[in-house]
């Protein structure tokens, strides 16, 4: 089987849309109103630190994704529950991720359709393109993004007319420690989740810099994620930012310029929709590349069956409603930071070990 | 692979593509154009003691040609809450309710003054069909739904009038404010620093027929209605807030001598409050900086407004009798309401939050209290086509 490469702008670009995918429709509500700002640059910088981490990583190993490093630093067996850990970490994001997308496709449009056939559908999709492989995937995103950014960039200007800067007042109002509660939530719901890549690493030609690819995806992204924020809160203001669910399609909402211009939310909705496509797929690609080492199965449309289906049935009963969704978060922050720090700073100090003992030799 | 295997996927693929087609286009939420009601307006009443009754404009789309928008259509319904008034509307109504258009809510002053308008907002935000850029405003008829069985003078449809009426009036007269529903949310919750402000309509006799007419704005406390100010009132009240955009001021042309058909006309072409506030450890200090520019287009009285002494003599009675009416205007707001509809709370909690955080239990103590320093400043950039 020919390996997929992928050219270091197709990284980049499915890394971009993978952080902002599902912030589209987003954008703020994390606990401190205003100074959310602050809390996003924060979780910028420890993002960038964790980064950093996952490049090295990936330098150390050149050309070999993150199943095959596990198993080189730490032997089959320890390597293969690793694999495991990680793929249920990938199958997991995918389900919070299916669920919330047809839960806000049914409370925004479709209410009266029900979301087991949606999510079968979306499903189909994604894994239609998880079939096709990573390098699909990239050139997909390589047209994607473009078109993603140019939506945002639309609704932006033309909401220009309705913000208010003092919306951003009063600056650093809550304390330090809810500004770090809140940059811990933005750390591992966005910049942390870039850990995923690590199964792609063997797509990463050897000559291009694994750095490179990271730290622009991270800083453009929060480029992203800055300006939507700026937007929701300049146009909305705090209350109504801390109580929409989501609070960037609301904003849009408000948009009515020369009286016809209105309505441009569907575009936003547009864009949460292929976010959420290309981070499904990845995630599937994520859980199938890690279980077919695992399992060692040939077929990867078997696995790739077995992994979509057991995400749909999840995804119908692990949430009642999009309330527990929401309040997931609260936990899910806190139960992810093993897969997102523990494990990978474990395979970095194993991987720095090994590659000093071969030096050594 | 051989030839008729090929062809038998390619077939398959074909009929799973049309099979496809044809069972997902079509949604479960499939709703014509034609089996929808378009809702433009609300009007929220009380009907007895338990019951809300609603009344809505809705446009009739098969009446659509090139002259007119449509005719509007009136529905009313009873239910308990928001919600349940409107599903009860289904009870007598083939269509389907579509409110994604709606663009004024009409609440009537007894409701807003007994109960509050915060629970009957609740639906409107909350729910997804409304937009968050309705226009609540309140009546100050004995009911609201006498707003929409009046006739309007431009257009037909009663709320879409009301909502371009609102809409444009910040640049023309300048007699009312308009307020969104999510800026009323954000007045009703957070901080709560500023005080609501609501435009108010009333009905009005023209040429025989009753008409709708926008008057004034109604003030509330939290969000309990308490009174109203009247138009001209309001044209004052604009200036504090730096809301205006256009307008006409009237003054006397001679102070001592007040025939009021001698007034002038101000026409105001642009205008720019600058706000601040000194505090100093007992009373506040509203201070207000006004720089207006302004066109006179109307001398009653036999004045040579080309020489530079008469508008010397106009600017200053203009300067001063500006300050007096807009100084009463604000005191009668602090004696008869006693709420911060200023913003003067907005404004020091954003540039002095500790400040803030120390006056506001006491908050309209301080607003009654308070002080007011009125700066004027007339710029009469031309005078019409006459001397």
């Amino acid at each position: 089987m020919q390996k997929a490469m992928m050219s270091m702008r197709q990284n980049i670009c499915i890394m971009v849309l993978f952080l902002v995918g599902s912030s589209a429709i987003m954008g703020g509500s994390w606990g401190v109103g205003q100074d959310a700002w602050i809390a996003l640059l924060i979780a910028l910088g420890f993002g960038s630190i964790i980064v950093l981490v996952y490049a090295r990583i990936i330098h150390l190993y050149p050309e070999m994704d993150l199943c095959d490093i596990a198993q080189a630093v730490f032997g089959k067996i320890i390597g293969k529950v690793i694999i495991v850990l990680m793929s249920w970490y990938a199958i997991h994001l995918g389900v919070i991720l299916l669920r919330l997308l047809s839960e806000f496709i049914n409370i925004v449009a479709l209410q009266e359709t029900p979301q087991l056939p949606m999510m079968i559908i979306i499903l189909a999709v994604t894994g239609y393109i998880a079939f096709s492989g990573i390098e699909t995937l990239g050139r997909l995103a390589i047209i994607a993004l473009p078109l993603y950014l140019f939506i945002n960039l639309y609704t932006m200007t033309l909401s220009v007319t309705d913000i208010k800067f003092s919306n951003l007042l009063p600056i650093m109002e809550h304390s330090f420690n809810a500004l770090l509660m809140a940059s811990l939530k933005i750390f591992t719901t966005t910049f942390a989740g870039t850990v995923i890549f690590l199964f792609f690493a063997d797509g990463v030609k050897k000559k291009n810099n694994p750095y490179k690819i990271y730290l622009y995806s991270i800083f453009i992204s929060a480029l992203l994620l800055l300006a939507i924020f700026f937007l929701s809160v300049m146009v909305l203001g705090v209350p109504m930012l801390e109580k929409e669910y989501f609070p960037f399609y609301t904003a849009v909402r408000t948009i009515n310029m020369g009286e016809f211009l209105s309505r441009i939310e569907l575009m936003i909705f547009y864009n949460f929709l292929l976010g959420s496509i290309v981070k499904i797929s990845v995630c599937l690609l994520a859980a199938e590349k890690g279980l077919q080492k695992v399992f060692n199965i040939k077929n990867k449309g078997q696995v790739l069956a077995i992994v979509s289906f057991f995400i749909l049935i999840v995804g119908m009963f692990e949430f009642d409603s999009v309330i527990e969704i929401f309040n997931f978060t609260e936990f899910y922050q806190y139960y992810v930071l093993p897969f997102q720090i523990v494990i990978p700073i474990l395979l970095w100090i194993g991987a720095e070990m090994k590659m000093g003992r071969r030096r050594s030799r | 692979m051989k030839i008729g295997v090929i062809a038998i996927k390619r077939l398959v693929g074909i009929l799973l593509i049309l099979i496809l087609c044809t069972l997902l286009s079509g949604c479960w939420n499939y709703r014509g154009l034609n089996k929808l009601s378009i809702v433009t307006g609300v009007a929220v009443d009380r009907k007895d003691d338990n019951n809300y009754q609603l009344t809505m404009e809705t446009v009739d789309l098969t009446a659509a040609s090139k002259e007119s928008a449509g005719k509007s259509q009136i529905i009313q319904s009873e239910g308990k809450t928001m919600f349940e008034a409107i599903r009860n509307a289904k009870k007598r109504v083939t269509k389907k309710l579509y409110f994604s258009d709606m663009k004024v809510l009409v609440v009537s002053n007894q409701i807003a003054r007994e109960e509050g308008i915060k629970s009957i907002l609740d639906f409107f935000m909350r729910d997804a069909e409304p937009r968050e850029t309705v226009i609540p405003i309140i009546s100050q008829e004995k009911t609201a739904k006498e707003i929409f069985a009046a006739s309007g003078v431009d257009a037909k449809i009663i709320s879409e009038e009301l909502q371009k009426m609102i809409d444009k009036d910040s640049e023309t007269t300048a007699s009312t404010r308009k307020i969104a529903n999510y800026q009323v949310f954000n007045m009703l919750q957070g901080e709560k620093e500023m005080s609501l402000v609501m435009p108010a309509v009333h009905l009005v006799l023209n040429n025989e027929k009753k008409v709708v007419e926008v008057n004034g704005i109604a003030i509330f406390k939290a969000d309990k209605l308490k009174g109203y100010l009247s138009p001209e009132d309001t044209h004052y009240y604009l200036f504090t807030v730096d809301e205006v955009k256009g307008g006409i001021l009237t003054f006397p042309s001679n102070e001592k001598n007040q025939k009021w058909y001698d007034d002038l006309s101000f026409e105001i072409a642009k205008n720019k409050t600058k706000r601040s506030y000194s505090y100093d450890g007992n009373r506040l200090k509203f201070i207000l900086d006004i720089k207006t520019t302004a066109v006179l287009d109307e001398v009653g009285a036999d004045i040579d407004v080309i020489k530079k002494e008469n508008i010397e003599k106009i600017k200053s009675t203009a300067d001063r009798v500006f300050t007096d009416r807009l100084e009463s205007v604000i005191k009668k707001e602090q004696i008869e309401f006693g709420c911060d509809i200023f913003g003067i709370g907005t404004m020091i909690h954003k540039s002095n939050p500790l400040l803030w955080s120390q006056l506001k239990e006491n908050w309209e103590y301080y607003i009654q209290t308070m002080e007011v320093e009125v700066r004027p400043e007339f710029l009469i950039i031309n005078t019409g086509l006459e001397k």
